[in-house]
């Protein structure tokens, strides 16, 4: 189930939801992403750290929950998954809010792992969200890694 | 008629989030609009001169230059993407 919201998320609840809907699963992981006060991602360079008072999310909406979909089902496919869960939020985000939230549920911890693994790496980049960080000194759109184009690399086969 | 719509550092730079276009006979692709788009704005023209040429959708799926385009498609305009 894919979600695109402004509103904070619970663990708890989404892991019992997750559970009641995942079957006889044997292995459900839950990665949480969340605001970094300190973002590099505009430099590599250690000097250039900003630190973040507010991050704006964009989306596309409409697409977003497409790529999102498309992105649980090829996991599906790949892995043999009892339930999935993605929330992704928009808006206004401080540091040390909740972002992001990818949970799997399977027979076993290794497609569990590596499932919720690929979903964050096309998440990253193949869905339509954008992030304007808001620092001390200015504002500007967070510019994508090369690191996270690469990382798609390896789910090829 | 179709829908363009401009996203993220794309939407501050052309100074807006949506426009429409009337196609032509001569639009029946991504490429041919954005050549269109290219010689009727600046902004846009300037776009494509950058380094970050932008990503485009149809109708919410990721196209490519040679994707088709007909009356009524929503085309998309953005930057990479940065979510997580």
């Amino acid at each position: 189930m894919i979600s695109v919201q402004t509103s904070d998320f619970e663990l708890e609840a989404e892991y019992t939801s997750l559970r009641n809907h995942a079957g006889d699963a044997g292995a459900i992981v839950m990665f949480t992403g969340l605001v970094r006060e300190i973002c590099t991602a505009q430099s590599d360079n250690p000097g250039d750290l900003d630190k973040t008072e507010r991050l704006f999310l964009e989306h596309y909406p409409g697409m977003t929950e497409k790529q999102l979909e498309k992105i649980a089902r090829e996991a599906s496919e790949r892995w043999p998954l009892l339930a999935v869960r993605i929330i992704h939020r928009v808006g206004e985000l401080f540091p040390g809010d909740q972002i992001v939230l990818v949970a799997t549920a399977s027979s076993h911890r290794q497609a569990a792992f590596e499932s919720a693994n690929f979903i964050m790496d096309f998440l990253k980049s193949r869905a339509p969200f954008w992030k304007k960080q808001t620092s001390s000194a200015e504002s500007r759109w967070i510019e994508s890694r090369i690191s996270d184009v690469d990382s798609l690399k390896r789910w090829r086969e | 008629m179709i829908t363009i719509l401009y996203f993220a550092s794309i939407r501050e730079h052309m100074g807006k989030a949506k426009e429409t276009v009337e196609l032509t006979e001569n639009i029946t692709t991504v490429e041919a609009l954005i050549r269109h788009l290219s010689e009727t704005n600046s902004a846009f023209n300037q776009l494509c001169q950058s380094a970050n040429s932008p990503l485009i959708s149809v109708n919410q799926v990721f196209a490519e230059p040679s994707s088709p385009i007909v009356f009524g498609d929503e085309v998309g305009f953005f930057p990479s993407m940065t979510g997580g």
